[in-house]
């Protein structure tokens, strides 16, 4: 396969689909370069398998525009459009043998038998699974049927690769084992990936870009780093770093307001902007109350947990998890009153969701 | 890399989907015609003909006549009463069977299962014909007791119709007692609840469709059976045998066609209330923790003395059939023979061969018309799916009796196009294949629903055409299923009646209708050897076609890549 410098390999223009008149995907725009690893990442329901099954061609988008190299493919039927599918469920053939199982896509595209041969040894080998040629799919373990159908999928040099929550049905150990192989793969033959996840984890170890959606509406793109540290909105916020998200008010001179006090915020504010997010770990306990970003709050449940304690808050009448390190006396009975400091450094200003 | 491959199928793909509803509609109505032309054209006639005159007026005189004439309504009465009773009996001995093999420690539950089933392997008659040679006039029990036991009617029926209902009784059952979730039972015990207490408060509610489903099965099967009542019935008329003298006696399809109305209601009613509690039969929850069996000699002692009682009335009642065909003359000489299998009457071995051909055709054509129908009704969208399946489930509402008079109604009529197909065994396949229709397109959907609808999309991304998915992915993983169907199908053929009673021509004649017919000559030792010989061909059959199965399945799956 010849590699692509292509910024816009794969690009979609406002996609939708909705299942007897409920959205589900919406005004999807996105573009992926060629030899780029993607990941659609969401809690479950966010439509982040339906946007996969339309880029596979299994669903077909009520409007919008899937275009591969240039090429409109909206309407292409799966077969014609020659992308690589790995299935949560691995869907391997239960009646055919490893070897015929990745065997299967060549001789769809009419391989001859000799290159069929040698292209079924050669992924095997990639996958390190050539001594179990023979044998049927329930013979192998959950993490080598998932390998035996990430060969099948690349076997025919597919033009994208796509795989849906791929590792989910394996344990721990060999999810984290096969994912870092996937990572190696993927970047060794320069393949252009998307993978549907909800494990932010997954997401992070496997892509160069996140897509992270909710109900149905891409909610931001960027690197792992980018939408850890820097959360457009309240829900990546929460989904991706577990951020406390609190309600803010706009002073008339452009300063944000939280419990009628003067709340100072390093990053710039776009004006409009009502939500804040601070992650547990950044709020510090303080010994009063006064001072910038200083603040007021009751307790309302203390767990200690060893290495930290994790303190419920109720501050201007919003909930707000803190988690403290050390050997402090986190002991509060519910009802105590304490102080907290919010770092203006930590503080990140959130858009409208 | 170029990407000049998509322009050609994307305008392939346009040019399908612009057509695609049309099609869709197309393929339903090609799936529809043979159920429309072998189903409900015969049933259509059967109304017709009860409610319309020669002169050509409509009404419901015939209706009227037959009300009114008290022999027909003691038919009436007669039928419900000895279902009736023949289903309660059969019910209740059937969960006895399937909860002493589900829910005890009884020993030997492989020995058990099997002996039930045995009379899915022989003609229904062969309960009617061991009955007789036990408890007939000339049966042992009255030849050596020295007893008076007249056999010949309600008790007569009564008896062949539970032994020939309890398998399927028995199938219903054991799959509603096999699930049970020990933490119930648990929970019952910690609750103070004693065994009794458990056994009604647990066991029978989580089986109650079960048996409701039990009952309504059992209640269509012996409402609708002919054999039986045929030989065993005596003075005591029941509706199945009533149209048999109206249409075969006396050429009265008026009344004959009255009766199959009036037989159609009630089967039909069963089969609907049936479906509908099957529906609601629960599985038993992910998180169920699987019952233990534990020994108890108290409830497994009394178990194994009513499992042996009925296992041996099943046996004696089929194996005095073989014992009788290779005597002399039962049971007075009891000296060992063949002459019995010699089967001097007309048609003789040649019956044998009409089975043989009827049900091997039963077999090939029934497997098709199931899977296909199974397979399109899989793939249309939900209205037209829902029209098809209702189709296709029709016929276990029909009785045999019933379709086999529509067909003559339908076929024997020179204004039919198909005319030409009256008086052949192919008809008499149809015929078949038809009537236990639903049974096999059940059996396709079931395998079918198993294959994970992710392997065709797997195919399809990897690139297959819907025909190459078809016939690499899906009809693979079906075989199994498939070779059940045929299996079903070619048992059912050998060993029906009912459906083929009115159809059969002297040429035509298959055996299991022989062994009737030869039975009601009083030519009882060779209705037996013809029995017997049906039982042999079927078994062979099995064994031969199952390892066959067996080397296939072996020989494909050393087929090696390249």
């Amino acid at each position: 396969m010849t590699t692509h410098k292509t910024a816009n390999f794969l690009s979609l223009s406002g996609i939708g689909k909705s299942y007897h008149g409920t959205p589900v995907v919406r005004d999807i725009d996105l573009t992926i370069g060629a030899g780029e690893s993607v990941c659609f990442l969401g809690p479950s329901g966010c439509g982040k398998t339906t946007l996969l099954r339309l880029v596979a061609g299994l669903e077909t988008p009520d409007n919008g525009r899937i275009t591969l190299d240039g090429v409109d493919i909206t309407a292409t039927p799966p077969r014609s459009r020659h992308f690589g599918m790995v299935f949560q469920s691995y869907s391997l053939f239960p009646h055919l043998t490893v070897g015929n199982n990745v065997a299967y896509g060549l001789r769809c595209h009419k391989w001859n038998r000799t290159d069929t041969r040698r292209r079924v040894q050669e992924m095997l080998d990639l996958v390190q699974l050539a001594d179990h040629i023979d044998k049927l799919p329930n013979q192998l373990s959950g993490g080598q049927q998932q390998r035996v159908a990430i060969a099948r999928a690349l076997a025919a040099e597919p033009y994208v690769l796509l795989l849906d929550e791929p590792f989910s049905a394996l344990d721990a150990k060999v999810r984290g084992q096969l994912r870092a192989d996937m990572r190696e793969l993927q970047s060794r033959l320069g393949l252009t990936t998307i993978l549907v996840t909800h494990d932010q984890e997954e997401a992070m170890a496997v892509a160069d870009r996140i897509v992270v959606m909710n109900e149905g509406l891409i909610e931001q793109i960027g690197t792992g780093s980018e939408i850890y540290h820097a959360p457009n909105t309240a829900f990546v916020g929460r989904f991706v770093g577990d951020m406390n998200v609190l309600r803010v008010q706009g002073s008339a001179d452009g300063r944000l307001l939280l419990a009628g006090q003067s709340l100072t915020v390093n990053e710039v504010v776009v004006p409009g902007c009502d939500r804040v997010g601070i992650r547990p770990e950044s709020v510090q306990l303080a010994l009063n109350a006064c001072g910038a970003n200083h603040f007021q709050a009751t307790v309302l449940k203390t767990q200690f947990l060893g290495k930290q304690t994790r303190l419920e808050l109720l501050l201007a009448e919003q909930r707000m998890q803190v988690e403290v390190y050390g050997q402090r006396d986190t002991s509060f009975a519910p009802g105590h009153s304490i102080a907290v400091f919010l770092p203006p450094n930590e503080i990140r200003p959130l858009n409208e969701h | 890399m170029s990407t000049d491959f998509i322009a050609e199928p994307m305008a392939r793909s346009f040019r399908w989907r612009f057509g695609r509803g049309q099609i869709e509609i197309l393929i339903a109505l090609l799936a529809a015609l043979p159920l429309v032309v072998f189903v409900l054209y015969p049933l259509w006639m059967i109304l017709r003909e009860s409610i319309h005159h020669p002169d050509g007026r409509w009404g419901l005189d015939y209706y009227d006549l037959y009300i009114r004439d008290p022999h027909f309504r003691q038919a009436l009465f007669n039928t419900l009463t000895v279902s009736f009773w023949a289903t309660l009996a059969t019910v209740f001995i059937a969960f006895g069977y399937a909860y002493a093999l589900k829910r005890t420690k009884v020993p030997g539950k492989w020995l058990w299962h099997s002996v039930i089933l045995l009379p899915l392997f022989a003609p229904s008659l062969i309960q009617a014909l061991g009955v007789q040679f036990l408890l007939g006039r000339n049966g042992i029990v009255n030849r050596y007791l020295g007893t008076d036991i007249d056999i010949y009617g309600f008790w007569g029926i009564l008896i062949s119709n539970v032994l020939y209902g309890l398998p399927h009784a028995y199938l219903v059952l054991s799959v509603a007692l096999s699930g049970a979730d020990a933490r119930l039972y648990d929970a019952a015990k910690m609750l103070g609840a004693g065994g009794f207490k458990r056994f009604s408060s647990v066991t029978l509610p989580a089986a109650r469709y079960g048996i409701l489903s039990a009952i309504f099965l059992g209640f269509a099967i012996n409402i609708s059976e002919f054999g039986n009542p045929m030989v065993l019935g005596g003075d005591y008329n029941v509706l199945a045998t009533e149209i048999y003298n109206q249409v075969a006696g006396q050429a009265n399809f008026h009344l004959g066609a009255v009766i199959g109305v009036l037989l159609l209601l009630p089967v039909l009613l069963s089969v609907v209330a049936e479906k509908w509690i099957a529906r609601r039969q629960t599985t038993i929850s992910a998180q169920a923790t699987p019952y233990r069996l534990e020994r108890s000699w108290w409830v497994d002692g009394p178990m194994l003395f009513f499992l042996g009682g009925i296992a041996i009335a099943i046996i004696a009642v089929m194996g005095v059939v073989v014992v009788a065909s290779l005597t002399r003359l039962w049971p007075y000489n009891l000296s060992f023979t063949l002459q019995h299998y010699s089967l001097d009457v007309p048609g003789g071995y040649g019956a044998l061969w009409v089975s043989l051909k009827m049900s091997l055709m039963a077999a090939a054509i029934g497997v098709v018309v199931a899977t296909m129908g199974a397979l399109i009704v899989q793939k249309l969208s939900s209205r037209l799916r829902q029209v098809l399946y209702l189709l296709s489930v029709v016929p276990a509402a029909v009785p045999g009796m019933v379709l086999g008079l529509g067909y003559v109604l339908a076929f024997n009529n020179l204004s039919t196009p198909v005319y030409w197909l009256y008086g052949t065994v192919l008809l008499l396949s149809l015929c078949t294949v038809y009537h236990y229709h639903a049974q096999a397109f059940l059996i396709a959907t079931t395998g079918l629903k198993q294959i994970d609808g992710g392997l065709q999309e797997a195919s399809q991304t990897l690139g297959a055409s819907m025909l190459h998915t078809t016939r690499h992915v899906t009809l693979p993983l079906i075989g199994p299923a498939m070779l059940s169907i045929s299996m079903f199908y070619f048992m059912h053929s050998m060993v029906t009646i009912s459906a083929l009673i009115f159809l059969v021509a002297p040429g035509t004649t298959p055996a299991a209708i022989s062994v009737l017919l030869l039975n009601d000559a009083g030519n009882l030792p060779q209705a037996a050897a013809f029995a017997t010989i049906i039982m042999a061909a079927i078994i062979s059959v099995i064994l031969t076609v199952k390892g066959l199965a067996w080397f296939g399945g072996r020989f494909l799956r050393q087929r090696r890549v390249g």
